[in-house]
């Protein structure tokens, strides 16, 4: 019976210890030329078919891939509530990846293909944000695609990197995601920013600058009409009378009296663009990174 | 008072300067005569060979003569100097009138026919497509008529300092900062320069930005004045004396001298902080200057308009066909407003 009740107790502990390790380690598919295990609005062509080779295929359920084990079991349980609480409140996904060793050229790429090659995002957009620590670059990293492109410009982007980077440097990684996550929410609670061009782009109203447009062309055309009505001018200068031979200037002098010089701090506004580049998949994203 | 007339020295007849063989051509026998010979037959200067009119009666400021011609009655007022019989069309020109006061010295006598003053007239639809229609049609001009205006000419030597205020602004940054810097200077120059001639409408009865519109006239063809030169054409005397007219060629003179000044600054803004430029007159004359006008009456709106009768240049305001310019606002603006839409949802799909 104790023998019994021994192998029980193992079986437990070791299905637990089990559940444990799948949980805290990270499930990857492997990839194949015959299934390469992503999106259809990807095209598959020989620039990008190593880049989805390389790219680890993962649930994209799970929010977290700790591949750089930074996060404990408690702290990833913590950070995926906070993930499912963004995406839930801001219609946005938000991936968190830690990893070890960069197959690819960059954090930005790593972080695109990572997006783009697995099934993130919400709406046909695929909006969304990965966050990406690379210890092998030191170097974490914000991709942004769909609306969060807009949500995120340059100036958030680096302004939440900013905030965050010192934690990675003093090894915290958990409390610095943990920040990320929030300041993220925040902005996304802030509404998109202002004088943002990416975002002003898609919202002007066509039918306003049709009108403006059109009424500051009518103007100038009709001014040129009714002026070419007008054609009495009251004459104010006399130079068709100036005998140009006797003219005769001479210069008594040229003194610089004073001289000041002021300077005044540039401000950056929170406004500005966001600038995209595309990944390899062909999609387009926003980013940007900090060393740390 | 004195009504002199120009008459034929073959036949007689009343006879008119033709502006385009420069001559006196008589209508009646065909006779064709130089100035020269215009003054030989006693007729360009001659005062004994005209009978004494005085005027008859005073009506407030109009005078009334009696044609030479036909004997009917010609008014005319204070500064009109050579006028047509209403009943006859003879060229009656009031010499005391001419006489009274300065006479001219000048004249550029007409280059442009009555022809080419319609011509040009009509000619003003072009390119206008807010003009009413018919507002230039041949009734309308027909009543154009060819005035010698009175204008005076002055010579005046500007001479004098000017100071200027000077600054110029640069500015670049740097990442965090950016930097103005602002230099100002006092700039002194020394400045004379000639005008001659400059025109000033000496009839209070024409509008003076109308008669600037029309310059400039070319002065080599300034002659000295004869009246033989009136015949065929109104004239005017001056009613505005020198010593007023002035104030306007100095504002001219005044405003061209400081600008050419100005120009020798290379500052990026400058503004006069003192000027002791003075302006002198060397000399003043006395001209008449060949225009033709015509009054168009346009919803009960006067328009006047004024052709130079030596270099062709024709001005006046003219006015909008207002419906039409409402109407084409809003097409344009619909039509532009729809297009742009378009553009825009092409570039924006």
């Amino acid at each position: 019976m104790k023998r019994y009740l021994k192998i029980v107790f193992i079986i437990v502990i070791s299905f637990i210890f089990n559940i444990k390790l799948v949980s805290a380690s990270t499930n990857t598919n492997i990839r194949t030329d015959s299934n390469y295990l992503i999106n259809d609005w990807i095209e598959v062509n020989d620039s990008n078919r190593n880049n989805i080779l390389t790219t680890p295929a993962v649930d994209a359920k799970e929010k977290i891939y700790d591949f750089a084990d930074l996060y404990d079991d408690e702290e990833e349980k913590l950070l995926y509530n906070k993930v499912n609480s963004y995406i839930n409140s801001y219609n946005m996904d938000l991936v968190i990846v830690t990893i070890d060793k960069n197959n690819k050229a960059s954090p930005m790429e790593y972080a695109d293909d990572f997006y783009d090659y697995n099934d993130f995002g919400i709406s046909s957009n695929r909006d969304g944000v990965l966050f990406l620590i690379d210890m092998q670059t030191r170097e974490i990293y914000m991709s942004t695609t769909g609306t969060a492109i807009d949500m995120y410009n340059d100036y958030r982007i680096d302004e939440a990197l900013d905030k965050v980077y010192q934690y990675m440097t003093d090894q915290d990684y958990y409390e610095g995601t943990s920040d990320y996550i929030e300041i993220i929410g925040d902005y996304a609670e802030a509404g998109f920013p202002k004088n943002n061009s990416s975002y002003g782009k898609g919202s002007f109203n066509p039918v306003v600058v049709s009108i403006v447009f059109s009424a500051i062309v009518t103007a100038i055309i009709m001014g040129i009409l009714i002026s070419k009505n007008k054609l009495v001018r009251k004459a104010t200068t006399a130079e068709e009378y100036l005998n140009k031979e006797s003219v005769n200037i001479k210069s008594i002098s040229d003194v610089l009296i004073s001289s000041n010089t002021t300077r005044h701090k540039i401000e950056r506004s929170s406004g500005g663009g966001s600038s995209t580049h595309s990944g390899s998949s062909g999609g387009s994203h926003g980013g940007g990174g900090h060393g740390f | 008072m004195e009504v002199l007339d120009n008459k034929c020295p073959s036949c007689g007849a009343k006879i008119t300067f033709n502006p385009k063989n420069q001559k006196w051509d008589c209508e009646y026998c065909g006779s064709k005569f130089t100035l020269e010979e215009m003054k030989k037959y006693n007729n360009a200067s001659s005062e004994k060979a005209n009978k004494k009119t005085t005027p008859k009666k005073k009506l407030d400021n109009l005078d009334i003569y009696t044609c030479k011609n036909c004997g009917a009655e010609v008014m005319a007022d204070e500064q009109t100097t050579a006028t047509f019989c209403v009943y006859c069309g003879s060229t009656t020109i009031l010499k005391d009138k001419i006489d009274g006061g300065i006479s001219p010295t000048k004249i550029i006598p007409f280059k442009k026919v009555k022809e080419d003053a319609i011509k040009a007239f009509k000619g003003l639809s072009k390119g206008r497509i807010l003009m009413p229609k018919f507002f230039n049609k041949e009734e309308n001009i027909e009543k154009i008529t060819g005035v010698y205006i009175p204008f005076w000419t002055y010579d005046i030597k500007a001479s004098g300092q000017i100071d200027f205020s000077a600054t110029d602004i640069k500015t670049w940054s740097d990442y965090n900062y950016r930097y103005t810097k602002t230099d100002k200077y006092l700039v002194k120059r020394d400045s004379s320069m000639y005008f001659s001639r400059i025109l000033v409408d000496g009839s209070s009865r024409f509008d003076d930005d109308l008669m600037d519109s029309i310059e400039p006239f070319d002065f080599n063809d300034l002659v000295d004045y004869n009246h033989a030169y009136l015949s065929g054409f109104l004239a005017e005397k001056y009613d505005v004396d020198s010593n007023t007219a002035i104030e306007r060629a100095n504002t001219r003179a005044m405003n061209t001298t400081i600008a050419m000044t100005e120009a020798t600054v290379v500052h990026q803004t400058k503004v006069v902080a003192s000027n002791s430029i003075a302006l002198t007159k060397i000399s003043d004359d006395y001209i008449l200057l060949p225009v033709w006008m015509v009054n168009i009456k346009y919803k009960d709106k006067i328009y006047t308009f004024a052709m130079n009768g030596q270099t062709g240049e024709i001005v006046g305001n003219i006015p909008l066909n207002v419906s039409k310019t409402i109407i084409m606002s809003i097409l344009l603006f619909i039509g532009i407003a729809l297009i742009t839409f378009l553009v825009l949802m092409v570039i924006g799909g």
